[in-house]
Formats: C-alpha cells, structure tokens, sequence
C-alpha cells in the first residue's frame, strides 16, 4: 500500500504517514481540549472533575433529543447542552462543592466520581442503547472539510483545537490578569486564607463551577461529534484517557496539557499502520501519562498544592 | 441573602433541565392489531401457538432466558421480543391451554454474574427451557453448566462456544461465519484483497474464518482486531482502506454503536469509493440505511435473517407482535432474533405429549428439525449433534434510499471450517433441514 | 475481645455449614464471588485507610491475578493452594511495579498514576485476551472447538459449587487473618505513623520505603488469589469480563463499606457482587440503578460517613436504639402519671 514513493528516515515512511500525522494532530485536538477542560477546572475550582465526561454527554444527549424529536433550532439545541453543563456543575458546586472545601484534592475528585455515576446511572436508564439503533450527534461544521497532506480535516476537528487553544490563552490571561481569576486561583490554593483575605469566597466558586460547566457543556458537544457516536458510557469513561493529557500538564500547566492532548493523538495515530502494535495504540494516553509523571517525579516528592490529609 | 436567592433560582433553572433530560427519549407508536397471532396457520399466515384467540388460564409453562445489558450495549430486545411472542402465544389458547411464564434476566458481563444467573433460572425458579439468550460472553461461561443439566438453549450468539459446543442452538451464524458471507459476496464483486476489523475481544474468532477463507482462495487477508470504543475512527479507516489497497474490500464487524462512527469517518476521508465494503449483519437495518446514505449500492453486508421489508407470513407476524406487545421497540435483527428464538420454542412445547418437563422440553427442542420460516433461507433445526450451525445460508444486503435491499439471494457459507463441512454432512444424514 | 471472636467464629460456622444447606446455587455462586471481591476490597483498604496511599490499579491486579491462574492452570500441574500462592507472588510483583510511584508520588497524583496503570494493563490485556489451553506466552488458541478445552481447575476437594464456596470462605479466612495480623504488629504501626505523618514516621525510623512497599506488595497479593480464586470459579475467564472503570467501581463500593474496617472490604464485596444480584434477579429493577445509588453512596459516605457504612450502620442502629428507648419510657412514664 505505500502506493507514494518512500522517503525514509529513521527507517519510517514519513510520505506514507503524512495523513496519520494530520489525523493523530486532529485526534490530539479532541485530547488537548478534554485535558484542558480538566486543568483549567482544576485550577478554578481545585477540582479533578472525574464528571467531566459524564456532564458533556448528558448535555449532548438532551441536544440529541432536541434536534432529533422536537422542532426546536439546532442553535438552541447546542446552547442548552452548554447550558446544561453550566447548570449542572453549578448545582454541584453550590450545594455539595461547600462540604469538600476542606477536604483534599483526592476527596474532591472522588466527589466528582459520586457525580459522574449518578448521571451515567440516570443516562443508561433513560435513554438506553444498543441494538439496531445508535445516537449520532454531527455539528454542522462537521460537513465542511478541506484536506492537508492526503488526509481530510473537518472544521469541528479544527474549531476543538482552536477552542482548546483559546481556552489555553484566555484562561490563563484570566486567572492572571482579572480580579475574579485571582480570586479563584487564590481559592483553589487556600480557601481559609483567601476568605480571611476577604474574597467573597462563595460567589467566586459559584462562578467558577459555572464557567467550567459550561465548558463541560461545550466539550460534550464537540467530543460527542469527535470520538464517537454519542455513546454516553464511552464518552463518561473518556475522561480516564483524557486525564493522560492532564497528567503531562501535571495539572498545572494549561500549554503542556494541551502539548500533551497532542502528542497522545498523534502517537496514537501513528500506530495504526503497523499491524504488530495497532491492536496496542489505545494504551497510548495511559503510557505516555505514566513515563511524564516518572519523569517529572524523578528527582523529587511531587504533592498537590497544600494538601495535608 | 442576596447569594441565597441566586442559588435557588439556579438551583430551579438546573433542575428543570435535569428534568428536561430525564423527559422520555423513547417514541413509539401504539397500534393497536386485535387477533395478533390468532386463526389457521397457512402458507402467507403465521399464528401463535394454536392461534385459538383465548386467553390461556391453566398452570404456568416456566421458561427464561438471560440477555446482556451494557451501558451502550443492549441485547435485551432478543429476549424482550421472545417475551411479545409468548405474550402472543397466551393469548391464543396457550400450550394446550397453559400460558408460557416467561422471566428475562440481563447481566453486565460479570461471568460470576452469568453463572449465578443461569442457576437461578435453572435450580431456584425450575424454568423447563432457556430460551432468548445472547450476550457475548455468555456461552463460554455457562455451556457447561446447561450440558451438565442436559439443556439446548435457543438464542442468538456471538461467541465460539455458541457454536462449537452442545448447549446452543443459534437463529443466527454468529459474527465468524456473517464474516465469511461477506467476503465470500466481496470476492464475488471481484476484490483482490481484503482487510477486516472487528472488536479485539472477539477478532481471532470472528475474522478467522475470513482469514481461512482467503487462504483457501488466494486472497490476501489482512486482520486489524480493534479496541472499542474506537476513539480514532479517522486513521482506523484510513489504514483499513489502505491495507485493502487498489481493489481491494474492507469488511466492517461492529454493532450500530460503532459502526457509523467508522463508516462517516470513511464519508469524511473521501474513502468510499476506494474500496468496496462488506460487513456482518448488525447494521442490516432500516436505521442504519437512513443513517449512512453514502453508502447506497456500495455495500455488501451479510445478512443471518430475510430483509425486514420482505413480508412473508413470519415477517408479518413479527412486525404485528412487535406492534401490539412491545411497540417502543423498534424493528430491526435483533428483534427477528428473539421472534424465531421464541416462535422454535413454542413449537418444541407443542410438539410434547407427556407432562412439560425441563427433561422433556429439552428433547423436544432436540427433535426440532426441518422448522420452515420465511426468516431463514433454509429450515431450522437442531437435532441431537455435539454442535448446531442450523443457520450457514444466508443473504447479502445493502443499502439504497434509506432502505435495506437485496443484493444477492441466499447463498452457502463456504466450508472454512470442518465445523461446516461435519454440519451439512449432518443435515444429508440425518435429514435436518429438509 | 473474646466475645468478638466467639461471634465472629460462630457467623463462620454458620456461613460454611448452615448457608448452603439454605440457599440455591445461584446464591451460592454470588456469595462465592462476594468472597472474592471482598479480598480484591481488602487490599485497597489496607492501602487506603491503613497507610493513606490510593490505588485505582486494583482491579487491573485481580485481572493479572485472573490472566495468571488461568495460565498456570494450563501450563503446570501444581496443587490448586500452590497455583494460588504462585498467582499471588506474580501478581506482587506487578503490584510493586506498580506501587513504584508511590515513593514519590502522593494523593492525587498516586491515584492518577495507579489508574493510567490500570488503563494500560486493561488494554493490553484485552488485546492478548485470556488463556484458553493454547501454547505460548498467551496460552491462546485459535481454534474454533474448545470443548475439549478443560475449565480452569478447582482443588480437588472443591469441584462443586458448594464445596467450592466452603474453599473460598477458607480462602477468605486466612487473608483477612493475614491482613489482621500485619495492622496488629509492627508493619500495622509504621503504616499508621506513615498515614499520620511521613516526616514524623522518618524521624522515628520508620523505613518508609519498605513499607509503602510493603502494602502494595500485600495487597497485589490478595488482589492476585483473589483473581486465581476467580478464575477457577469462572472455568473459562475472558477479556470483556473487566473493564478500567472496574477500579472507578471498586473504589466506590470500597468507600461506602468503610475504609477503615476490614469489615468493610466484605460489605463492598457484598455491593458489588451480591447486591445486583438482588436487584434484578430477585426484585427485577434495572441495573442501572446501581449505578446511581453508587454515586449518592460515595457522596454520602464522603460527606458525612467516613466510616463508611460498617460505622455508620451500628451508630445508626444505637440512635435508633436510643431513640425507641426514649419513646418508650416517656410513653410508659406518661402511663404512670395517670
């Protein structure tokens, strides 16, 4: 099938890998714009949000159910599955968020895990799968397409990595540059100090949640279109391998996460060619997290920020 | 005070539109069909049972089955159809005036789950027969157990020990021999090579005999078991087309929960034409026809069951009991599934004399030969053999409008294995299937 | 303390001798694996709530512990309690490897890292899926007629489900005597002092190396005997059984038993084996329902009992104790005054 004509280095095909490499940069896309999601909740609300998954795909189901049984606007449908994130993560936040305050980062992310249960509990039982039928949830971006290198890129695959990216930039310029990011970066760190300090501790997570729901809303509609069909058990558990993205930013840092989101696409896209390890590729997020994390931790004892308990 | 109230209104805005997502997703219709099932059976009429159009009031015939039930994947409508069929039955007179007692349990995979299951149905609640299972583990972890307790479940299966072993008599091939139908209908369009993929958890069984079958031809094979849920669709096409190469086919192996996220991802690459395309019978439906429009007259999928729209007195019935006892089903293989497993046991329990006894069923259901239906290509059968492939002649579909059309007639799966070459040595013997 | 173990001997006898005289085997087969889980649940706990070191790696060990037995089950003859033992120190193994991080790494991170761990086991394998009497490294055969094919073996005193849920409970019996007796002595201790405070525990000589690697090593070991006791109850285990979430699962089921207790570790097993089973085969309510009450248990118990439920249950009881106690005397003190 190398129907092109070689061009080898390092004994590797590059003109018959050229697609892969297009593809795995646009699959990294869909990783860098999860892990960002995660990081810059993270860094917002001091949260693993292990229900980052599950909230993006209830919000893209009940967009799946506007566009396909109501006459509703397909705009309106999309803007309540970003809503819905909002919502969610916000109620979250404000009713249960408060009694973790204290508690240390691994309670709180196990908090999340509570959540993300309850709303894959409550998507299987409403709306199940299987069978001759299957949710497909297509933006429309997804119909135009152009190509690059032999591969065809689609505009959803684009929009994600520049949303990602924007989401870099902006969030990091919010959290230094605004009085509320500020706040929230001096909450996430120390919420008894920072209240003492006189931050309106509870507005300011309120906000947080809510920005990173919405986020959550927008990021289940895009993965929703990207990975898969909108199968909501996939996308809920999606979050493990999207954590691999996270991980490499060591939760901090929203460029090397999204570096990171981008190396796991391309890595694994450039396995599949190759019969003897194609069967292995999904591994890729998982290896490459767990050879960062050793790495970074090679020298010293890595904690998460003040954590004593 | 002012936060407070805030709270309350976002906590109303969230819940209604956690309300919103628990609103019904499900539609369906409710016709109402009166005398579903009921008069004399005839060669464009199928009936339930004995078709008398009275309830059935006597003691309860006990008869169960086990369907897994996944987030993401549910092989429940098999048994929930078997469930409509006997609903059906019941209220036609029964078995001799017995209604069918039917109990439907699913299991997530967990194979101590499967066994305990299988006990509970067999030892606690004394079923007579098993009927209706499909799963794609359950085979391997309980055909034992049912051997040991000398009973032939009719199902559907996925897994080599559906197939290989005594306690199965499938309505379908299963995945293995759905594959070879369509490589068989590829290499008959004229394809010089051929890559398969299906889940890496059932690949050796499913594409081997594909491999076998290319092998015996010539044809170069090339074999991509793949993870689900396939999160790349894009570079797995790609590679799938390109290990086909220039004339090449690619067969498909994926339920409809994955199957269209490969097939638009091959729309997406400009790939349709590149190859020609096969694929076992899962996405042989009308749902999925509407789905993928690019793929009108370019495909070569194998189907284990007659069309859905080919109304043939079986086919019929079906639809009307789909209609009357379970109508947020919709129609599709899965279902036909569950009709034949269903239809094939009320015969077995017609066909008894005596007292319906588990021993009884069971040899019953092992006397079953020569069941005619216009869902298979051939007659039904079981038989008392070390294994049961009733089902190995089958039809090739594709897609055309939304709709589901034929693209060849019935034709044998070839012999790959000895398994097939030994079954219709059977058949002639033993005078199975007519 | 006596008393305790006067009850605690007299539920074992009543588990293994009256309970299978009572029950079908479909129960049999369900309270056998909650044996087995409760073991996998056992080994997060002492991890957990022992040494404060968290591990989503679980059920990936108890999938090597399941792929192992199975293989040594076809590759050797040994004795069904040496395959066990060997099944274990091989599953140690991997879970030292695994626990490696945990030198450096705490909390969060540790969890993360042992749950790519997991991921990365899971994938690999589910694409080298199980053993089923071929040759090789993977022990997997292609071909399609398997009934010749034994199961994977039980002990030979232990063939039959009953019997063999006797052996399990045996099983079960030992690992938790075994768990008991290192929080009892001195490895029990330096893990509390390493819980309490790493520093503190340096200063006073504690080896903390060791230990940490102690735990993990303990309990990758139960996670692999339970996995062989798994696989030998299974006959014929394979890939789609177990899936990286499992760990996500575990950890919750683990949460709502109690962390603390070793008790809890069979509460869990109880919640992830025997209570679906109740769900829908006896009271027919979809299983997804499970899921739900999961995650409003781990709220709950994260919130508000961090005991989990072994605390939280008799507490609850005594209130209500107290309560009806209450209720009670004023109502017959109120009967006096008249």
């Amino acid at each position: 099938m190398h129907s092109l004509v070689g061009f080898s280095v390092f004994g590797v095909d590059w003109i018959f890998l050229r697609p892969y490499i297009v593809l795995g940069l646009a699959l990294g896309g869909a990783y860098a714009l999860s892990g960002v999601g995660l990081v810059v909740l993270y860094r917002a609300t001091g949260v693993l949000n292990i229900a980052f998954g599950a909230v993006g795909a209830a919000g893209a189901l009940i967009a799946y159910y506007l566009v396909n049984h109501t006459s509703w606007p397909h705009w309106l449908a999309y803007l309540i599955c970003v809503l819905f994130g909002g919502a969610v993560n916000l109620l979250y936040g404000v009713v249960i968020g408060p009694a973790f305050a204290a508690r240390d980062p691994l309670v709180k992310m196990m908090g999340t895990l509570g959540l993300a249960l309850i709303l894959l509990g409550l998507m299987a039982w409403r709306a199940p799968a299987g069978g001759a039928f299957v949710r497909v949830l297509i933006l429309p971006t997804t119909n135009h397409r152009f190509e690059l290198f032999g591969a065809i890129v689609n505009w959803t695959q684009v929009i994600s990595l520049v949303f990602a990216l924007v989401l870099t930039a902006g969030t990091t310029a919010f959290l230094r540059f605004t009085s509320l990011g500020t706040a929230m970066r001096a909450l996430a760190n120390d919420r008894e100090i920072s209240a003492t300090l006189g931050v309106p501790v509870r507005r300011v997570e309120a906000m947080a949640w809510l920005g990173s729901g919405l986020i959550c809303g927008a990021a289940g509609l895009l993965l929703a279109d990207l990975f898969t069909s909108l199968d909501y058990a996939a996308l809920t558990f999606l979050v493990i391998s999207s954590l691999a993205a996270a991980l490499i930013g060591r939760l901090r840092s929203l460029w090397v996460t999204m570096a990171g989101g981008i190396a796991v696409g391309f890595f694994q896209a450039v396995f599949s060619p190759y019969q003897n390890i194609s069967n292995y590729r999904t591994a890729t997020p998982f290896v490459l997290s767990i050879v960062a994390l050793l790495y970074l931790s090679r020298h010293r004892v890595v904690t998460i920020s003040r954590s004593a308990h | 005070m002012r936060s407070t109230k805030i709270n309350v209104g976002v906590a109303l805005a969230a819940s209604s539109l956690v309300a919103l997502m628990l609103a019904s997703f499900a539609t369906g219709a409710t016709r109402s069909a009166a005398g579903v099932g009921s008069g004399t059976a005839s060669a464009t009429k199928a009936i339930c049972g004995q078709g008398t159009g009275k309830k059935a009031t006597g003691a309860p015939i006990k008869l169960g089955g086990i369907d897994m039930l996944i987030p993401g994947v549910d092989f429940t409508t098999v048994g929930k159809i078997a469930a409509a069929y006997f609903q059906c039955v019941n209220d036609n007179g029964g078995i001799h005036g017995r209604p069918i007692q039917y109990t439907l349990y699913n299991e997530q995979l967990n194979p101590a789950q499967q066994a305990a299951l299988a006990r509970k149905l067999v030892q606690s609640d004394k079923v007579v027969g098993v009927v209706g299972n499909t799963s794609f583990t359950e085979c391997g972890t309980n055909w034992r157990y049912y051997h040991s307790k000398g009973i032939i479940v009719i199902g559907a299966g996925v897994q080599a020990e559906c197939y290989s072993t005594p306690s199965f008599a499938e309505v379908n091939m299963g995945p293995r021999y759905s594959n070879v139908g369509a490589a068989q209908a590829l290499i008959a369009a004229g394809v010089k090579s051929i890559a398969i993929a299906s889940p890496n958890t059932i690949s050796a069984y499913a594409d081997g005999g594909v491999a076998a079958l290319g092998k015996k031809l010539g044809i170069p094979v090339k074999i991509f078991p793949t993870a689900l849920p396939v999160t790349d669709a894009n570079s797995t096409i790609l590679n799938l087309v390109q290990a086909a190469g220039p004339n090449g086919g690619v067969i498909l192996d994926f339920t409809p929960d994955t199957a269209p996220s490969l097939l638009n991802a091959a729309v997406a690459q400009g790939l349709v034409d590149k190859v020609k395309w096969g694929s076992s019978t899962p996405i042989a439906n009308t749902f999925m026809a509407g789905q993928e429009k690019a793929f009108d007259h370019k495909m070569y999928i194998n189907s284990e069951m007659s069309l859905l729209t080919e109304k043939g007195p079986d086919e019929t019935l079906y639809d009307q009991i789909t209609a009357k006892y379970a109508p947020k089903i919709s129609i599709q293989s899965f279902g036909q599934f569950g009709y034949l497993d269903a239809m094939f046991a009320t015969r077995a329990l017609l066909s008894i004399s005596g007292p319906i006894t588990l021993k009884s069923y069971n040899a019953a259901v092992a006397n079953l030969k020569d069941q005619k239906t216009d869902m298979l290509c051939k007659p039904w059968y079981v038989g008392n053999i070390p294994f049961h492939i009733p089902n190995n002649t089958d039809i090739t579909v594709d897609y055309s409008g939304g709709q589901v059309i034929p693209k060849t007639g019935c034709t044998a799966i070839t012999a790959v294995d000895s398994a097939i070459t030994q079954t219709r040595k059977w058949e002639t013997q033993y005078g199975l299937n007519g | 303390m006596l008393k305790r173990a006067v009850v605690i001997a007299v539920l074992l006898v009543f588990v293994v001798v009256v309970l299978p005289t009572q029950v079908g085997a479909d129960w049999i087969t369900t309270f056998t694996s909650v044996g087995i889980y409760s073991l996998v649940a056992l080994g997060l706990g002492i991890l957990y709530g022992r040494v404060g070191m968290i591990s989503l790696g679980q059920v990936a060990l108890l999938v090597v512990g399941t792929w192992t037995g199975t293989r040594l089950s076809y590759l050797t003859h040994l004795p069904f309690p040496l395959m066990l033992l060997a099944t274990g120190a091989i599953t140690c193994v991997v879970g030292v490897l695994i626990g490696l991080p945990a030198l450096r790494l705490s909390g969060l991170y540790l969890a993360l890292i042992t749950l790519m761990a997991a991921g990365g086991v899971t994938v690999v394998l589910t694409a080298i899926n199980f053993p089923n009497g071929g040759g090789g490294f993977t022990g997997r055969s292609v071909a399609i007629d398997l009934t010749n094919v034994p199961p994977v073996r039980r002990p030979s005193i232990a063939i039959a489900d009953v019997a063999y849920f006797r052996y399990v409970v045996v099983v079960c019996v030992v690992m938790f005597l075994l768990a008991l007796a290192h929080v009892a002595t001195k490895p029990g201790r330096a893990w509390a002092s390493i819980r309490e405070s790493e520093p503190a525990a340096l200063a006073a000589g504690v080896n903390i190396t060791l230990y940490k690697m102690w735990a993990f090593a303990l309990s990758a070991f139960m996670a692999g005997v339970a996995g062989c006791l798994l696989a030998a109850q299974v006959g014929a285990p394979s890939a789609q059984g177990f899936q990286t979430q499992d760990s996500l699962t575990l950890l919750a089921t683990t949460l709502i038993g109690g962390i603390y207790s070793l008790w809890g570790a069979i509460v869990s097993g109880i919640f992830i084996q025997l209570v679906p089973f109740i769900f829908q085969a006896q009271w027919g309510i979809n299983p997804n329902f499970l899921l739900i009450i999961f995650g409003v248990g781990i709220l709950q118990v994260l919130l508000t009992a961090p005991g989990g439920l072994v605390e939280q249950v008799p507490k609850d009881l005594k209130n209500l104790a107290r309560l009806l106690y209450k209720g009670v005397r004023k109502l017959s003190g109120g009967r006096q005054k008249t």
